[in-house]
């Protein structure tokens, strides 16, 4: 490794353990069809963090459809069956963790908190600052200009620069100086106010 | 042993690799794109890493992102399944450059044999009949008609970077020759990048029979029989058996002395299967070369008694085959079916969507590889297969019996596949008789009176 820094392997940072679990067939969608309001909080709170302007949901001969107050409506036909590529609202099944929130477009998330999740653009090593000695290229509670270098992912051996594509305060850095992580995988919060 | 390996594939092929792996006590790390981040082969996992989104490019064929995952999860060797980054020489020199040992053969072999002209011309030098040709690209419309004068009509075109089955085109005449040539060229430079072609006499009515190989890092090669996977549709294989209804055991005997001699020239390593036309007559003719483990490889499993996914693995960590010198004779007979999400009805358009209902067959001499689970959403992004029913029965009329009553057995909703299709193929007259060619399924798509027993064909 050309930095010398020892790469930590976290749990929830790339190749992530599975807890040795017995071997269960992977449960039905993941929102399983319960007493019709619970029904319908699971479906609004799964709005608010996948940040989903729309929703048209049908299980179990159970039909929701939510739409939040602004955009045009979706077409009837796009439903789960739909093979469209992949749209601003993304179907049911996803789990949000898995969206990658660069920037969402524009519309905040459900709530007051405006904050901004930069992920991962690729698979690597992730490192705080230039060089090992070096001083972090952010702090928590310190600023991030959009264009600016936040971090350093390490990829076959070479060292890439990341730059950030917002700007705001830096309210939380989420991985740790040299953990393995993900395409996706939330890197920073970030408050654009 | 390894003591890691990452999957880089998706869908089936990946849990086949999972499984030889768990068997063998090797750990193993699935990469998925962001689609793919619910797929039985990532949950099956020791570890997983998203490497990118969607698109096979950016995730799939993402060498970059591959390498880098296998980097920080340690992985010591990288098996690329089938498609993919399976045949790409330049993926396996990455691997090398970064001291991860790529599961398959080597780079420059992958290189030789990839190119199908100089394929032929390796198995020219090897003594395997080839069929008539170009003997190398052709490089205008004036040679392409000087070659068909001289092989005689009808003649295919083909890419010499291509493969599966794609960017081909058959020509009967002068003058369709001279349309076809350029909108090969044009498709072949679509499609691979690369606008080469050659020529071939095109064999009407063949039989596709291919010979599987296996070989280890000191020189030792065996084939282990061969597949007929005649039954296609525009080049896309629906079925396959082992062994082939249609040859003899001497027939047998020299194909497999012409797939081991092919092995032995270029010093194959690893799982590879070598493909033959068959003609009218019974003469056999090398078409091209996969340098890779193929989706049919459970049928062989199956009448062999083996498991290519674990030698494979073995072979690539340095251990020696161990198989007997003389050839065992296959054990029964063998078929699988290819269930894919198209719609038969409608030109086997594809179908994604959510398996809403699964139930797959089980019992007596009936084999699943299948990714899917109830819930399971089928992507829209790669290819359509679903799941592979493999049946093994002592006879071929067994292993029909079997695979007609597993298909009837099996429940798919959510999708259309492809199983009612093969199922009216399996109690067809013409293919329970075992004498059939390539177009087969046109004819029996176009006569559907063949799929009665007793009609006349």
């Amino acid at each position: 490794m050309s930095n010398g820094t020892e790469k930590e392997k976290v749990n929830g940072g790339a190749g992530k353990e599975k807890a040795k679990k017995p071997l269960v067939p992977p449960a039905a969608p993941k929102l399983r069809v319960s007493p019709k309001l619970s029904l319908l909080q699971d479906v609004i709170a799964l709005m608010g963090e996948a940040q989903i302007n729309e929703i048209l949901f049908e299980q179990g001969g159970v039909k929701i459809h939510l739409r939040k107050g602004y955009g045009p409506p979706l077409e009837a036909s796009m439903g789960s069956q739909g093979m469209q590529p992949p749209q601003a609202q993304p179907m049911p099944q996803l789990a949000p963790a898995q969206l990658p929130i660069t920037v969402p477009p524009g519309a905040s998330a459900a709530g007051d908190d405006k904050t901004l999740t930069v992920t991962a653009p690729m698979v690597g090593t992730f490192y705080r600052s230039p060089a090992p000695d070096a001083k972090p290229f952010l702090q928590e509670g310190g600023r991030v200009e959009a264009g600016q270098v936040f971090c350093i992912i390490e990829a076959m051996k070479l060292m890439n620069e990341i730059k950030s594509e917002v700007s705001g305060k830096v309210v939380k850095i989420l991985v740790q100086n040299g953990q393995a992580i993900e395409f996706g995988q939330p890197l920073l919060v970030v408050d654009p106010s | 042993m390894f003591k890691k390996i990452l999957i880089a594939n998706r869908g089936e092929i990946a849990l086949r690799i999972i499984r030889a792996c768990k068997e063998l006590g090797v750990k193993t790390v699935a990469v998925h794109s962001e689609a793919d981040a619910d797929s039985l082969h990532v949950h099956l996992a020791d570890e997983s890493v998203c490497i990118g989104r969607a698109s096979s490019r950016e995730s799939y064929l993402n060498i970059p992102a591959v390498i880098s995952a296998a980097e920080v999860t340690d992985a010591e060797a990288i098996h690329p399944g089938y498609g993919f980054l399976a045949e790409n020489a330049h993926f396996a020199e990455v691997c090398a450059s970064c001291q991860i040992k790529f599961i398959g053969p080597k780079p420059e072999v992958m290189r030789l044999m990839g190119d199908k002209v100089a394929a032929l011309q390796t198995a020219r030098r090897a003594g395997v009949p080839t069929t008539p040709g170009s003997d190398g690209p052709v490089k205008d419309e004036k040679q392409a008609l000087e070659i068909a004068k001289r092989i005689k009509y009808p003649v295919i075109i083909k890419a010499t970077a291509g493969g599966g089955g794609k960017g081909m085109r058959i020509a009967h005449t002068d003058v369709s020759l001279t349309k076809a040539f350029q909108t090969a060229r044009a498709e072949a430079e679509a499609a691979f990048g690369n606008p080469e072609v050659y020529l071939e006499k095109y064999l009407e009515e063949p039989r596709h029979i291919e010979v599987q190989i296996l070989g280890d890092e000191y020189g030792n090669l065996v084939h282990l029989g061969e597949r007929d996977c005649t039954i296609q549709r525009s080049h896309q294989k629906l079925l396959e058996e082992a062994p082939s209804p249609a040859i003899s055991a001497r027939q047998r005997k020299l194909i497999g002395k012409y797939a081991l001699k092919l092995a032995k020239l270029v010093r194959y390593s690893s799982a590879g299967t070598i493909e033959f036309l068959m003609d009218k007559n019974g003469d056999f003719f090398f078409m091209e070369m996969n340098t890779r483990i193929q989706v049919e490889h459970p049928v062989t499993e199956a009448v062999m008694g083996v498991d290519i996914m674990k030698d494979q693995i073995r072979v690539a960590a340095g251990e020696k085959l161990d198989y007997p010198k003389a050839f065992l004779e296959p054990r029964g007979h063998s078929i699988e079916c290819r269930i894919n999400a198209e719609d038969p009805e409608h030109g086997f358009r594809p179908s994604p969507g959510t398996i809403t209902s699964l139930h797959m067959p089980g019992g007596p001499g009936i084999r699943v590889d299948s990714h899917l689970f109830q819930g399971y959403k089928v992507p829209p992004y790669y290819d359509s297969l679903l799941a592979k029913v493999i049946s093994h029965g002592p006879t071929r009329e067994v292993a029909i019996q079997r695979m007609v009553r597993a298909l009837d057995e099996m429940i798919v909703e959510g999708v259309h596949t492809t199983a009612p299709f093969l199922r009216r193929v399996l109690t067809s007259d013409l293919f329970r008789r075992g004498q059939f060619s390539t177009n087969f399924v046109e004819r029996f798509i176009t006569d559907k009176a063949d799929h009665t027993k007793g009609a006349s064909s």
